[in-house]
C-alpha cells in the first residue's frame, strides 16, 4: 500500500504547497522590487484570515448568507490595506536608507500586527476556530480521498497565479513592475512612477497572503494571531529556493516545500517541523540564487 | 623587462551582455599603464575581474607567474594588487587613520587572544600599525586629518585617502580607477605629479583607467583603448592620439553623426 | 596591566557593585530590586554581544535568545541532570563556571555551524537563517524529553548571584571592548561600512563575520546559562523570537555600534518592561500590551533616530585608549 500512500501524501502536500505559494509570491514580488525581507508578510495572511473570521461570524449571527466570492474579495481587501499601509508608514520614509533600518522596521510592524491583534480584547491571544465556510466533502477515488477543501485551496491559487503571470507579462502595470525591478533609477526616467509601483506591489501580495489566510482558515480551523510566523518563514524559504525575486520560482518552491513538509511530517513530526530549514541551509550552501534565479553581480 | 600582471583572452558576460571580449595584456614591472575608453567600454569590469569581483567567463589572470583566476579578492590584495574605486568607496563611518590601518590587516598577525586580552604583542602591533599609517597620511597631506571621520573630508582628500589606503596594503601593483574623476585642472596636475612620485617612491607598478585624456596621455607609457569591450588600439600615446579607430570611438562616426 | 583606564573602569565598577551590595544589605534595595539589577546585568551581556554581531559588524542575527537557551540547557544538564550540584561550597561554584563556559561553547559551535554557510552571503540571508534557527532550537527543546520537553527544565540550581553576574559582565563588556578597539574591531566595522571596499583592501570578510557572530553566540550563551541558573529554571518560551527581539530593542535604542548604549538600553528597558508589567497588571489591561510598546519603540527608533541614544558613541571612561593616543 505504500505507493498508494505516497500518493495520497502528494495531494496533501500539492494542498499545502498552494496555500505557500500565495505568500511567497508577496514575499518575493515585495523584495523583486524594493528588495526588502517583509517579514510583516506572514501576518499580512493572519490578517486575513480574522478578517474572513469576523465577516463570516457576522453574518451567521444575523443569519444572513454571505457569498463565499465576497468573504474572499473583502477580507483580500483587508489585508492588502494593511501592507499598503505598512509600507507608506513604515517602509517609504526608510526607501534611501540603509537596507538593514527598513528590515528592522519590518521586523516592528510584524511584532506591532501579532501583538496587536493578541492585546485587543476581542481577538485575545488565544486560538479560535474558523467557521464553517465551506460545508466539508471527502471524495474517495479507490484509497484516496480528496477533500472539497484541497479542491478549493488548488483552485483559489491557480487562479490567483494565472491572474498574476497575466498582470506581470501582460499589462503595462506588469510591464512597469518589471522596470522597477530591473533598475529604479531607469524606470524613474522613463516616466514611472516608482511608488505608485511598489504601492501596487504590495496591494497585490498583501491581498494574495490574505487569500492563503482564508485558505488556511478554512482547511485548518484553527486561527491565532501568531499563526502567520511558521508559514512566513517556509513561504520565505520557498521563495529562496525558487530564486527570490522570481515569481515562477516561488510557486515551483513553494510546491517543493509543501510536498516535503507533508512528507516530511508523515515520516516523523519534528523533521517535518525542520523540513524548511533544513532546504534553506542546503539551498544556500549550493544554489544560494535559487532554482530559477540568476546570479546578479553587485555594481561595483 | 619581466611581466607582473598578465591577462590571456580575459572575456566576460552578464547575462547575455559581453561586457569584455578576448582582453589581453602584459604588464611589466614598473610600469605606468593606461586604459582608456568611452563610459560602458568595459574598462572598470576588467578592474573587477583583475580584483576577484567577479569571475572571468573564459581567461586568465597571472600574477607574478602566479595563476590568480577565480580567487577571492582578499587574497588576490595579500598577493599585492591593491584599487581604488571610480566612485569613491572609503569607509565613511571611521577615521581617516582607520581607514589606513584597516588596509594593513592582512599583514596583521594578532590572533583573537591578543585582541581580547591586549597583550604586549597587541600595543606593539598597534604602535607600529599605528606609525605606519601615520607616515602615509604625512605622505598624502593628510596627518592633520587623521581622527577626522571620512564622511567629514572634502572630495579632493577622499580621492588621496582612497589612494593612500590602497598603498597601506603594501602592493606590487596598483589599479587607480578614474583617479581625476571630479577634479579641478590644477588637482589633477597636482594627481598626476602624485602618480609619478609614488610608482618612485613606492617601487610599484600602475595601471589606470582613466576617462580624462589629458591625464592618460600625460603620464602613461603605453595606453590600451577599448570599445565596446573590444580593444580596437593598443601603442604610445602618440600612437592612440592619432589613430582613427579612437578618434572613432570618441567622437562617433562622422557619416553617423 | 599597561592599560590605566582600564583598570579606572575596572575600579569604578568596583564601587557601583560595592554600592548595590551595601545597599542591599542594609535593605535599601529589596531582593526584588536586586532582581531586576540581576536580570539588567544578563541583558547587558546579551545585549553588548548581540551588538558585536548587528551594531558592529552589520550582520542582521534574529537567532540570539537560540543561542542562550543552547547555554541554558546545556549548562542547566551539567549542574542539575549530571553533576546534582547544589550551591553551598566552593567547589561546586567552580564546576557552575565550567558549567557556564561549555554553555558558551555549545552556543558558539551552533552559531559556527550556522554563520558558516550563511555568512558567505548578503546579509538578509542571515536574518532568515537565524529566525528559522530560533524556531528550530525551540522545537527540538519541546521535543526531548531528556530536558523536560515543553514544560521545561526544573529545578535548576540557583548559583547565579549578584557577585557572579556582575563580574561576568564586566568581564564580557571589557572582553568584547578590547576586541572592538582592535585589529579586529575595525575589520568588523569596515565590513558595516562597505562590505565589498573592505574585502579589497584585503579583510577576509566572510572570516571576520564568522568571527563575529561566533564570539557573539558564545556570549549568549553564557548570558543564557546564567539566566537559567538565576531563574532556577529553563523554558522554552524564555528563549523565543519575541525575547530575541527585546534584546534586539536594546541594541538598536542604544545605538549600532555602541557598547554604552547597549548597556544603558539594557537597563533603562528591563526597568521599564518590570514597569510596565506592574503597571499593566494594575490597570488590568493585557500583558501584550507591552509587546506592542516595544514594537512601536523599534519602529520609531528606526524612523527618527537610526543611531539609537548614545549615537554610535562610548562613554569616555568605556574607552581604551584616549581619542588620540
Amino acid at each position: 500500500m505504500g505507493e498508494i500512500f505516497n500518493l495520497q501524501q502528494l495531494i496533501n502536500g500539492i494542498q499545502l504547497g498552494s496555500i505557500y505559494a500565495l505568500i511567497s509570491l508577496g514575499y518575493t514580488m515585495v523584495y523583486g522590487i524594493v528588495r526588502l525581507i517583509n517579514f510583516a508578510h506572514g501576518d499580512f495572511y493572519m490578517v486575513g484570515a480574522y478578517a474572513a473570521y469576523f465577516i463570516v461570524n457576522f453574518a451567521l449571527a444575523r443569519h444572513v448568507n454571505i457569498p463565499v466570492v465576497f468573504v474572499f474579495a473583502a477580507s483580500m481587501g483587508a489585508s492588502a490595506l494593511i501592507a499598503m499601509a505598512a509600507n507608506r508608514i513604515a517602509y517609504r520614509p526608510l526607501r534611501y536608507k540603509p537596507r538593514l533600518s527598513a528590515l528592522i522596521t519590518a521586523l516592528g510592524v510584524s511584532m506591532f500586527l501579532e501583538y496587536f491583534f493578541s492585546a485587543l480584547p476581542f481577538i485575545g491571544p488565544s486560538f479560535r476556530s474558523f467557521p464553517e465556510l465551506i460545508t466539508q466533502r471527502i471524495f474517495t477515488i479507490g484509497n484516496i480521498k480528496i477533500s472539497n477543501y484541497a479542491i478549493v485551496d488548488v483552485a483559489v491559487s491557480a487562479v490567483l497565479m494565472i491572474f498574476l503571470t497575466y498582470l506581470v507579462r501582460r499589462t503595462k502595470v506588469g510591464m512597469a513592475m518589471r522596470a522597477v525591478s530591473q533598475d529604479k533609477d531607469a524606470a524613474r526616467l522613463m516616466g514611472i512612477n516608482i511608488e505608485s509601483i511598489i504601492t501596487i506591489t504590495f496591494l497585490i501580495g498583501g491581498a494574495f497572503a490574505g487569500a492563503a489566510g482564508i485558505l488556511a482558515g478554512i482547511t485548518y480551523p484553527r486561527i491565532y494571531p501568531y499563526m502567520g510566523i511558521l508559514p512566513g518563514i517556509k513561504a520565505f524559504t520557498a521563495a529562496v529556493l525558487g530564486g527570490i525575486g522570481n515569481i515562477p520560482g516561488a510557486m515551483l518552491g513553494s510546491y517543493i516545500m509543501g510536498i516535503s513538509e507533508t512528507f516530511a511530517t508523515a515520516y516523523n513530526s519534528l523533521l517535518g517541523e525542520g523540513i524548511a530549514f533544513a532546504i534553506l541551509i542546503i539551498v544556500l550552501l549550493f544554489r544560494p540564487q535559487g532554482l530559477l534565479g540568476e546570479v546578479t553581480a553587485e555594481k561595483v | 623587462m619581466e611581466t607582473i600582471l598578465s591577462l590571456q583572452g580575459l572575456t566576460h558576460y552578464f547575462g547575455g551582455l559581453r561586457a569584455v571580449h578576448d582582453f589581453n595584456l602584459e604588464l611589466p614591472q614598473g610600469a605606468l599603464w593606461g586604459l582608456i575608453g568611452p563610459n560602458g567600454a568595459g574598462k572598470t569590469t576588467i578592474f573587477n575581474l583583475i580584483t576577484g569581483v567577479y569571475k572571468p567567463t573564459e581567461g586568465k589572470i597571472i600574477f607574478n607567474g602566479e595563476d590568480i583566476t577565480g580567487l577571492k579578492s582578499h587574497l588576490i590584495v595579500e598577493k599585492g594588487i591593491a584599487r581604488t574605486f571610480q566612485n569613491l568607496r572609503v569607509f565613511n563611518g571611521l577615521t581617516a587613520l582607520d581607514n589606513i590601518r584597516i588596509a594593513r590587516q592582512a599583514k596583521n598577525n594578532i590572533s583573537l587572544f591578543d585582541s581580547f586580552l591586549y597583550t604586549r604583542k597587541f600595543y606593539e602591533e598597534e604602535k607600529q600599525a599605528k606609525e605606519e599609517a601615520m607616515e602615509l597620511l604625512k605622505i598624502f597631506n593628510l596627518q592633520s586629518r587623521a581622527y577626522t571621520l571620512a564622511k567629514n573630508l572634502p572630495y579632493g582628500e577622499l580621492r588621496r585617502l582612497e589612494i593612500a589606503r590602497a598603498l597601506a596594503t603594501h602592493p606590487k601593483l596598483v589599479l587607480l580607477d578614474e583617479p581625476a574623476a571630479g577634479m579641478n585642472p590644477r588637482e589633477v596636475g597636482n594627481l598626476m605629479d602624485l602618480i609619478h612620485w609614488i610608482r618612485e617612491q613606492f617601487k610599484i607598478t600602475i595601471f589606470l583607467v582613466e576617462h580624462q585624456m589629458r591625464v592618460v596621455m600625460g603620464i602613461c607609457e603605453r595606453i590600451k583603448v577599448l570599445d565596446f569591450g573590444e580593444t580596437i588600439c593598443d601603442g604610445s600615446p602618440e600612437y592612440v592620439k592619432c589613430d582613427p579607430k579612437v578618434i572613432e570611438a570618441y567622437l562617433g562616426r562622422v557619416e553617423n553623426a | 596591566m599597561r592599560n590605566k583606564k582600564t583598570i579606572l573602569f575596572i575600579v569604578y565598577s568596583l564601587i557601583f557593585y560595592a554600592i548595590i551590595f551595601l545597599f542591599h544589605s542594609l535593605g535599601i534595595i529589596s531582593d526584588y530590586i536586586l532582581h531586576i539589577i540581576n536580570l539588567s546585568l544578563i541583558y547587558v551581556i546579551l545585549a553588548t554581544s548581540l551588538n558585536l554581531i548587528n551594531g558592529f559588524t552589520g550582520q542582521f542575527s534574529l537567532g540570539h535568545m537560540g543561542f542562550a537557551a543552547v547555554g541554558a540547557y546545556i549548562s542547566g544538564i551539567l549542574t542539575t541532570l549530571i553533576w546534582h550540584i547544589k550551591p553551598g561550597n566552593p567547589g561546586s561554584y567552580v564546576l557552575f563556571i565550567i558549567a557556564m563556559l561549555v554553555g558558551g561553547v555549545a552556543a558558539a559551535l551552533v552559531g559556527l555551524l550556522i554563520g558558516l554557510p550563511t555568512l558567505r552571503l548578503r546579509g538578509d540571508y542571515l536574518a532568515i537563517v537565524t529566525l528559522g534557527f530560533g524556531e528550530i532550537i525551540r522545537t527540538i527543546i519541546n521535543n526531548i524529553d531528556y530536558v523536560g520537553g515543553p514544560r521545561g527544565l526544573l529545578g535548576i540550581p540557583k548559583f547565579s548571584n549578584f557577585t557572579i553576574i556582575f563580574i561576568t559582565a564586566l568581564l564580557t563588556v571589557i572582553l568584547l571592548r578590547n576586541l572592538i578597539f582592535s585589529s579586529h574591531g575595525r575589520a568588523f566595522l569596515s565590513i558595516r561600512e562597505d562590505p565589498i571596499a573592505s574585502e579589497l583592501v584585503g579583510v577576509n570578510t566572510t572570516r571576520q563575520k564568522v568571527i563575529a557572530f561566533v564570539i557573539g553566540a558564545f556570549f549568549a550563551g553564557i548570558g543564557g546559562a546564567l539566566l537559567g541558573h538565576l531563574l532556577t529554571l529553563a523554558h522554552p518560551t524564555q528563549y523565543g523570537f519575541m525575547q530575541t527581539v527585546m534584546v534586539l530593542v536594546m541594541v538598536y535604542a542604544g545605538g549600532m555600534g555602541s557598547i554604552s548604549g547597549s548597556i544603558v538600553a539594557a537597563f533603562g528597558l528591563t526597568f521599564l518592561s518590570e514597569g510596565l508589567r506592574i503597571l499593566l497588571g494594575a490597570i488590568g489591561v493585557a500583558i501584550e500590551w507591552r509587546m506592542v510598546v516595544y514594537a512601536v519603540l523599534l519602529i520609531m527608533i528606526m524612523l527618527f533616530r537610526t543611531s539609537g541614544i548614545m549615537g554610535g558613541r562610548e562613554f569616555n571612561f568605556l574607552l581604551p585608549f584616549n581619542k588620540e593616543e
